[in-house]
């Protein structure tokens, strides 16, 4: 017997860019149970009517302390939480979420910021090997060996 | 009215001062609305640190044009209400980024006849002129077929929980 039962679907994004991409993308988990995962408090009313948010700080790889109390802060809500799937388009923040996820059992989607034009972020390439679901949004850079798929962009 | 933007992370002084001097020479004669974070602080010019999502709508959709980084937050706003939009990246080397993607990003594009760019002041200067006459070309770039990807990818993760 088929059954199906929403999943429990964790999104995460860096207040900014990569949070206007993700929430492009919305109709894809409306009938799936949402919570976010973002970086300023400016965006937490917003997200906050469509799943319980959670705001973590930003991070990159220039401030290892601010990327280790990130990465703390991101453990305690998957933990949590308890994901199906984490679906992040970027960046630092986004990937440490994704990590945990994976860690915990849960699918991972990476959506890799159509910023990146000549090459795949920093981030993406670093989590790309653990992903279930690798998106490009530019057609000159998929990569059918390494599972990089193109279906389209945001803009 | 022209709309100013540096999106909301790290300062972009380099942007704001640029646009500033520009006004105060007389370079824009129009009326520019600013948001540009709690760094250098235009005197030419009325600003806001930081305008939430529909006030931001409001100026985007109230302006001539756009004046911006090269970050994608705006520029998916002014392709939405399709608005022309002069871009200037912000560069790794006056640390006003982690490394150079936006200066492709504004490179990639321009070259889609999405946006203009300039990469100083004196470039800035010279492509306000064009502004007037610049209309961005339409995307066409499947939105849907994405979305449509991550959908199924879900509906099948959930009917793998029996």
């Amino acid at each position: 017997m088929v059954i199906q039962r929403p999943l429990k679907v964790c999104l995460a994004a860096s207040a900014g860019g990569h949070l206007v991409q993700l929430l492009k993308l919305a109709p894809s988990w409306q009938q799936q149970e949402t919570i976010f995962i973002s970086t300023l408090s400016a965006v937490a009313k917003q997200l906050g009517s469509m799943g319980r948010t959670y705001i973590v700080g930003d991070c990159n790889r220039q401030h290892p302390l601010r990327t280790a109390a990130v990465l703390w802060r991101c453990l305690q809500v998957i933990r949590r939480e308890r994901p199906d799937v984490v679906i992040s388009t970027g960046a630092a923040p986004g990937l440490l979420a994704c990590f945990w996820g994976k860690l915990f059992g849960a699918r991972v989607i990476w959506i890799d910021s159509i910023a990146n034009t000549t090459r795949l972020s920093l981030s993406g390439r670093m989590i790309r090997p653990w992903c279930n679901l690798c998106l490009t949004q530019w057609q000159h850079l998929m990569d059918e060996a390494k599972h990089i798929e193109y279906q389209g962009s945001v803009v | 009215m022209i709309f100013l933007t540096i999106g909301t992370q790290e300062p972009f002084d380099r942007l704001i001062r640029s646009v500033d001097e520009l006004v105060e020479e007389g370079a824009i004669a129009d009326d520019v609305v600013g948001q540009t974070g709690s760094g250098y602080r235009p005197m030419h010019f009325t600003s806001y640190p930081i305008l939430d999502k529909s006030e931001f709508e409001r100026c985007m959709e109230q302006s001539r044009f756009v004046i911006s980084h090269a970050g994608m937050g705006s520029i998916i706003t002014a392709v939405t209400l399709q608005k022309p939009m002069l871009v200037m990246p912000r560069l790794h080397k006056y640390r006003e980024h982690v490394n150079d993607h936006q200066f492709h990003t504004a490179l990639r594009f321009e070259e889609l006849g999405v946006v203009v760019t300039a990469r100083d002041k004196q470039e800035l200067k010279e492509k306000l002129q064009v502004m007037p006459y610049f209309k961005p070309a339409r995307r066409n770039c499947d939105t849907d077929t994405l979305i449509r990807r991550i959908a199924d990818f879900l509906h099948e993760q959930s009917i793998l929980k029996v």
